[in-house]
């Protein structure tokens, strides 16, 4: 048999058309300088570019809500297959519009609920710096996802980004360039410096054996001398032993690319040469040169970066740290160089010495001079990023050294937004070359980020704020709009992120980013108050502050967290309490692992302490090793088996996951068990005695407190719900537990009115068969035996289901009876006797149900006051006259003299125990008056006097002695 | 001297341990065939998901259609009286569609019957990406599936439990039939006879996509035939692939005339009031064209734009001027079908169905389209910047899909709390009820009432007591006068001028009782069900 891909496809029937199979196009070699690049003019581009602006524009107007994005997600990767991408490329384009798509979306809508007005303080207060910390992280994330937009073909493991297309007669040799390598150092030392400058000279050598005709000087730029540290004979020792230059400055001035600038001076390092800079930390590989020099064979490429990873992986803060720094080389650098946007970042790469001339030599105002001169050079030379791991050098010891590094980082990149605004946001000088829309794009993504410590302050801020105060930053959003808007912005959001973060980095990175924001707000207040501080360097050796020092501001927004939590636990407001408890929990999350990495640093430092001791003063040195190179493993084989979940938590798992559901299947089960055989109430052997209401307070001490007046024990209480209650198996079981049987009607009422669905035909027809369902289950569910009245006075027009009142008719009633009766029956309600409740069964006939479907009828004798009262006997008589065989059951109330009432109660009993059909007798104890506690229903009370009340303990015990032949 | 730090360079990768198990399935043929049609599965998931994100309750069409279907199908089985003579005054025969889509409804209720309609599109969706393969290749197919997929006609139908669906796809098959036997004996094309019959007779306004079926098969018919080894296409001569077009043709015209042949008048009554001979509407032109536009022209302007880039792409791989101008005129053929549906409805000057209809069409020009797409995306160049802009333009048009389906769809009132009420109300067998667009509530209630319970305001007689035949309004106000009806329900909608003649009794509460005002709203705004309930019920 020929199935499927077995049998030959034909061919399109129109020759010309592309008709790869979409599921096996042959792979493209990730050679993007092979080939040109695909002709795109200029219109075209802008084009694209107002494209994106007037679809973001137009989605903003619109606010499509979800859909959208799950469209953009589905199209993306069904587009994108069909045009050749694979694999990680092919989902990062699906995330990526699905990002942008869903971001704008909830930032337009968020705009619109806003607060602005409140009370006691206006909501703008917390409301605008809320927003626009949000739109910080939104176009960030779409910046991130930018950077991820594929330019070119899927790279090798370790290849070049931002590299294009030269032509033959326009390539340069590179290999022809003398390199000058400088190797900057304060107070570093030998231990330092040493495998440093070692790590240099093997990949000069491995350099110059296969191209012997250039050379590459290293030289060490000692600023030890101008800093005053005392290791400058040490450092001019070392040099001399691995024939180095060693330049020391006696003026200083510059910091860092003051120092490097002299050192150029120096040693000539000017003209058509390379310039290399290694952080004294930084140890490169051997291949360094043999992989980066070849960058250089554009003769438009300005510098070509790689990237800063750390080797001190055992060190927590160092580890952590490394993941940050992952982030940033691995995944955010390839982005940025893909639109010629890479920056230097001021160690391990090589520029050329005519391109930083071209700006007057490296920046010594910034603090950041890497970055200052990377923007003044970006203009007219192009930056090209390598991806593979080529030096690796020293993170930051503890805390307080990564957060001295992270707030220099901040000054000087947000500097670089003050100093450079111009060239970032206007227009380039008449008759010079300005930044291109990408490279102002991704440098103002750069120089904004560190805006993000202000932004995690407001973030911390807001739900605690909002809990303890009540002022909202948020007006007239709800649930719906939150789960529209919101829910799938920030699902896409972090799908997107931890899709191309996936092997690069791990979660450590984001708490690292979330525990710096102390120092990233302290770094901004500083620049926003025009202090630019000093360049600070990252120290080489542990300090001796307390890591539980640099934690002070965490722990008071735990603090600040759980206030509120306890506050909301206490006295929850609704929805939007519970969206700002969720914020709370992730807040006290993100605090509380940023305490493990201090928990961490504070037994480093102990372990630190005790292994110098150990060794006499002197910790040992450690290897240094880097993190693997993710891009190794994305470009090779399967993922190593190791990484699937080990069977235990695989085990684990299902123990876990087995019981949850096992809870949550037997939470699901009805509280009360179904008893194996349900029976109906049959005729007792003496009439049951009881009181009644059509209010409901009949289930408790009422009851009680009545049998007490009257030392009696009630072999039923009657009682009336509405169709929208639930059944009281408390008030059933009372009754039941002392041998008796409950007698319930239900009227399809609600809160005492009848509505359209308390129609006969309402009923019949099925518009009530939810509720009365649930009934049924309900009372199934009790199990014993149950008197049940439902349509009670259907033949009366104030009945809320009247067959001769709001469009009803008396052949309704059976409709509805029959009805009612067989969704019980459904339901396997077998334990209801069926009570039958005219206003006056014994004329009946027009509306009563087949005799087949009821069990028994209640005549309802309620007695007025200057009336003439019925003759019970006479009453029983004509009910059992019209329904011969059924049970009788009696409610009855008076309001009359108290010697009027036990008159009518002597009879009543005279007339009971003449018969043998009575299965109970019940006081109806506020008459016909629905509210029993009401001055109304006092008259008609069985308590009322005492002669009454006398009289009814004489019914009961004569009750007990009527025997019906049971 | 301190100890000096030791640097290890950990870039080896990983050791590869044979193939992932991706690679094994793609290496399974079931894999490849699966992996070759990725595209179409992604599409398929895409109409699946924007299209049950619509909801509302029973459009006025879906309920005539499926409760006729019920009682079309009581009357087959039982011979129960139908009472109404459907294929009088139904754009399609009545023993077809409504049949189908009220089993669907019997089995799984109104849902179910979508669900067909859902099944039919999706079904349309796959012959669109099968033709457009056999004609231009893979990628041209997965954009030409992608952009009839999210098309807003096409969600819209998709749950829509009318004719359309049905016939659309049928329509779909019929041409996927002339397209795939292009390179087989000419007889062949016979194969798609039955389903383009179908098509017609579901809904007799798919007799318009014929002549375009017909123009295909000869068309693609010039290919006949395959050169042995290559596998490339053969020209068939123009004598040929004529003969082929009236093959199909002639047996079409047979098949359609000795079918009304045997159904008889009725059917023939049928098809001039509802479709050949229809009446004209009020509709102006600038609006039926607007709403033609809105619609279609974003696949239609592809679709122009793929004739130009498909005789481009003969004109490069060194076709004659002649194979380019067959080329032009296929294109053209299908590209100008989505034109048909609304010129036609501007001939009769109505915008009636025309959401429908439009749909049609772009089952004829999506194929074109595609190619147009597939040139935008350069495939296989793996162009981030033409990907981005091809994706742009789907985001574009779904997006108008997801705004207007959504529309489309909200365009009728919801009834659900109308029938609600009038469900706590209704009595079997004896109550008349008056009700504007009476066929939803009759769906709805259909087990509690019978058909002749129902009366519409679109037409009316009564009989006095004293025995004088009325008709229109005052038939509407003799019987109200005499309380003839139980219950009545008006919304001031389709019939408002009947209505507000007729409501003077009922506002006054002169023998009924408002028991209920009811809030809907449609594409015109919101009203109100008001229901009046007869004193003397």
């Amino acid at each position: 048999m020929t199935v499927l891909e077995d049998r030959p496809r034909p061919k399109p029937l129109l020759t010309g058309h592309q008709d790869a199979d979409t599921g096996v196009l042959p792979v493209i070699q990730p050679d993007p300088i092979a080939a040109p690049p695909g002709e795109v003019a200029p219109w075209a581009l802008w084009l694209s570019r107002f494209g994106l602006l007037a679809v973001a524009v137009v989605i903003a107007v619109e606010r499509p809500g979800p859909w959208l994005p799950a469209a953009a997600f589905a199209f993306a990767l069904g587009l994108a297959w069909t045009a050749g991408w694979r694999g990680r490329q092919l989902r990062n384009i699906a995330f990526a519009l699905a990002v942008f798509t869903s971001g704008v979306n909830y930032l337009s809508w968020r705009f619109t609920v806003i607060a602005i007005g409140g009370h006691p303080l206006p909501g703008w207060i917390i409301g605008i710096p809320l927003y626009l910390a949000e739109m910080h992280a939104a176009i960030h994330t779409m910046g991130l996802h930018i950077g991820l937009w594929p330019r070119n073909p899927p790279a090798e493991p370790e290849a070049f980004y931002g590299r294009r297309f030269v032509p033959e007669d326009r390539r340069v040799d590179p290999f022809k360039y003398p390199v000058y390598v400088f190797v900057p150092t304060v107070d570093e030392g030998e231990e330092v410096l040493r495998p440093t400058l070692t790590g240099i000279l093997a990949a000069r050598a491995a350099y110059l054996a296969e191209h012997p005709y250039t050379d590459i000087t290293v030289v060490v730029c000692d600023d030890g001398f101008v800093a005053k540290k005392d290791t400058v004979p040490e450092i001019s020792d070392l040099c001399r032993e691995l024939g180095v230059l060693h330049v020391v400055r006696d003026v200083g001035g510059g910091a860092k690319a003051g120092n490097i600038n002299n050192a150029r001076t120096v040693v000539g390092a000017e003209g058509d040469v390379l310039l290399c800079i290694f952080d004294c930390d930084q140890v490169p590989r051997e291949d360094f040169f043999l992989k980066l020099i070849p960058g250089f064979d554009d003769p438009e490429v300005g510098w070509v970066q790689s990237g800063q990873f750390y080797g001190n992986r055992k060190n927590p803060v160092a580890r952590w740290a490394d993941d940050q720094q992952s982030l940033f080389y691995r995944l955010l650098c390839p982005g940025k160089a893909a639109h010629n946007s890479a920056f230097i970042c001021g160690t391990n790469f090589l520029m050329r010495a005519t391109a930083i001339d071209s700006i007057g030599g490296i920046p010594t105002g910034s603090i950041t001079e890497d970055f200052a001169a990377s923007i003044r050079m970006a203009a007219n030379w192009r930056s090209v990023y390598y991806t593979g791991i080529l030096a690796v050098g020293l993170g930051p010891l503890d805390l307080a050294s990564f957060f001295k590094q992270q707030d220099r980082w901040a000054r000087g990149t947000l500097n670089i937004m003050w100093d450079h605004w111009r060239d970032l946001l206007l227009p380039a000088k008449k008759g010079e070359k300005g930044l291109t829309a990408q490279q102002r794009a991704h440098y103002l993504l750069a120089t904004t980020h560190y805006w993000c410590g202000v932004r995690d302050l407001i973030f911390c801020i807001a739900p605690i704020a909002f809990v303890l105060t009540g002022i909202s930053g948020v007006r007239g959003a709800t649930a719906t709009d939150f789960l529209m808007y919101f829910v799938p912005y920030f699902a896409l959001s972090i799908a997107g992120f931890w899709h191309a973060a996936w092997d690069i980095t791990t979660w450590r990175c984001i708490i690292i980013n979330y525990g710096s924001f102390p120092v990233l707000l302290q770094a901004a207040f500083r620049v926003v108050i025009g202090r630019k501080g000093d360049f600070t360097l990252t120290p080489k050796k542990r300090g001796t502050m307390s890591p539980w020092r640099t934690a002070q501001l965490h722990l008071i927004v735990v603090a600040g967290c759980l206030v509120a939590l306890v506050k909301l636990a206490l006295s929850s407001g609704g929805t939007a309490y519970w969206l700002a408890g969720f914020w709370l929990l992730y807040l006290c999350m993100m605090s509380g692992m940023h305490m493990i990495l201090v928990v961490l640093d504070t037994r480093q430092a102990r372990k630190e302490r005790r292994e110098a001791e150990l060794h006499g003063g002197h910790a040992p040195a450690e290897a240094l090793i880097p993190r693997r190179d993710p891009h190794q493993r994305r470009h090779k084989g399967r993922r190593p088996a190791r990484r699937l979940p080990k069977p235990r938590t695989a085990v684990a798992g299902l123990v876990v996951g087995g019981a949850m559901l096992f809870i949550l299947d037997t939470s699901t089960l009805a509280a009360h068990s179904d008893p194996l055989h349900l029976t109906a109430a049959s005729l007792p052997a003496h009439p049951y005695v009881g009181v009644g209401a059509l209010a409901t307070p009949y289930g408790g001490s009422g009851v009680k407190a009545i049998e007490k007046q009257l030392e009696v024990t009630f072999g039923t209480t009657a009682r009336t719900q509405e169709i929208g209650d639930s059944f009281d198996y408390g008030w059933a079981d009372s009754i039941s537990s002392n041998g008796g049987v409950p007698w319930l009607t239900i009227v399809f009422s609600q809160n005492g009115k009848s509505t359209l669905n308390s129609a006969l035909t309402a009923i019949a027809n099925g518009s009530d068969d939810a509720q009365i369902s649930s009934w049924a289950q309900q009372i199934t569910a009790y199990g014993k035996p149950l008197y049940l009245t439902v349509l009670p006075q259907a033949d009366r027009n104030y009945a809320a289901s009247s067959g001769v009142a709001n469009g009803g008719i008396p052949q309704d009633v059976s409709r509805a009876w029959t009805h009612i009766r067989a969704l019980f029956t459904a339901a396997g309600a077998n334990n209801v006797s069926w009570v039958w409740t005219p206003g006056d069964p014994a004329h009946d006939q027009a509306y009563t149900p087949p005799a087949s479907q009821i069990d028994a009828v209640a005549l309802t004798l309620a007695e007025f006051p200057k009336t003439t009262w019925a003759d019970p006997a006479a009453q029983l008589a004509a009910a059992a006259a019209a329904h011969p065989g059924k049970q009788l059951m009696l409610q009855v109330s008076l309001d009359g003299t108290p010697a009027q009432r036990v008159a009518w109660l002597k009879k009543l009993q005279a007339a009971i125990a003449a018969r043998h059909d009575v299965a109970a007798v019940v006081y109806q104890e506020a008459g016909p008056v629905s509210d029993l506690a009401g001055k109304d229903a006092q008259p008609w009370a069985l308590t009322a006097d005492k002669q009454t009340v006398a009289e009814f303990q004489q019914l009961a015990a004569a009750m007990a002695k009527v025997d019906n032949g049971g | 001297m301190a100890d000096s730090l030791t640097v290890i360079h950990t870039v080896d990768p990983d050791s590869y341990i044979g193939p992932s198990p991706w690679e094994r399935f793609a290496a399974h043929r079931v894999g490849r065939w699966l992996i070759g049609r990725l595209p179409l599965l992604a599409v398929l998931a895409l109409q699946i998901a924007l299209a049950i994100r619509l909801h509302n309750t029973a459009f006025e069409d879906e309920a005539l259609y499926l409760y006729a279907g019920h009682h079309e199908i009581a009357w087959l089985l039982h011979h129960q009286a139908t009472y109404d003579n459907y294929s009088t005054y139904f754009s399609g025969a009545p023993f077809l569609y409504p049949v189908l889509g009220a089993a669907a409804d019997g089995l799984f209720g109104l849902e179910g019957a979508r669900a067909l309609s859902l099944i039919f599109m999706l079904g349309a969706t796959c012959c669109v990406w099968g033709v457009t393969r056999r004609l231009y290749g893979r990628p041209a197919a997965a954009c030409a599936a992608a952009l009839f997929a999210v098309a807003a006609p096409t969600l819209f139908l998709s749950r829509l439990a009318t004719y359309d669906p049905m016939s659309l796809f049928l329509l779909a098959f019929a041409l996927w039939i002339v397209v795939a036997t292009a390179r087989g004996m000419a007889p062949l094309v016979l194969l798609a006879v039955p389903p383009a019959v179908l098509a017609v007779g579901t809904k007799y306004a798919g007799l318009l996509f014929i002549p375009t079926i017909a123009l295909v098969a000869v068309f693609v018919g010039r290919y006949g035939g395959r050169v042995k080894g290559t596998g490339e296409a053969r020209r068939r001569g123009w004598l040929a692939s004529i003969g082929r077009g009236l093959l199909f043709t002639g047996s079409f015209g047979v098949l359609v005339y000795g079918w009304l042949k045997l159904l008889g008048h009725s059917y023939v009554a049928g098809i001039t009031s509802t479709t050949t001979n229809r009446a004209s509407g009020g509709d102006s032109l600038g609006y039926i064209l607007k709403l033609a536009a809105e619609l279609g022209a974003g696949v239609a302007i592809l679709a122009f734009a793929g004739v130009y880039v498909d005789a481009r792409l003969a004109r490069r791989n060194g076709e004659s001027r002649a194979a380019v101008l067959v080329r032009i005129l296929l294109s053209s053929a299908l590209a100008f079908t989505a034109l048909l549906a609304p010129a036609y409805q501007v001939h009769l000057h109505t915008a009636t169905s025309l959401q429908k209809h439009v749909g049609f069409g772009l089952l004829f020009a999506a194929p074109v389209a595609g190619v147009a797409l597939a040139g935008l995306l350069r495939i296989g160049a793996r162009d981030p910047r033409r990907l981005f802009a091809g994706l742009m333009v789907c985001l574009a048009l779904t997006w108008a899909a997801i705004v207007q389906s959504t529309q489309l769809y909200a365009g009728w009132p919801n009834s659900s709390q109308m029938v609600a009420d009038l469900k706590t109300q209704v009595r079997p067998v004896t109550d008349r009820i008056l009700a504007e667009e009476d066929e939803v509530p009759r769906y709805y209630l259909d087990d509690l009432t019978e058909p002749y319970q129902w009366y519409s305001t679109f037409s009316f007689t009564y009989t006095t007591k004293k025995g004088q035949v009325l008709s229109g309004i005052p038939a509407y106000e003799q019987a109200i006068a005499d309380q003839y009806f139980g219950l009545i329900v008006l919304r001031f909608g389709p019939t408002a001028g009947v209505d507000n003649t007729i409501d003077g009794d009922l506002m006054a509460q002169k023998g009924y009782k408002l028991i209920a005002k009811v809030k809907d709203s449609d594409e015109y705004g919101t009203g109100y069900y008001w229901i009046w309930r007869s004193d003397s019920s």
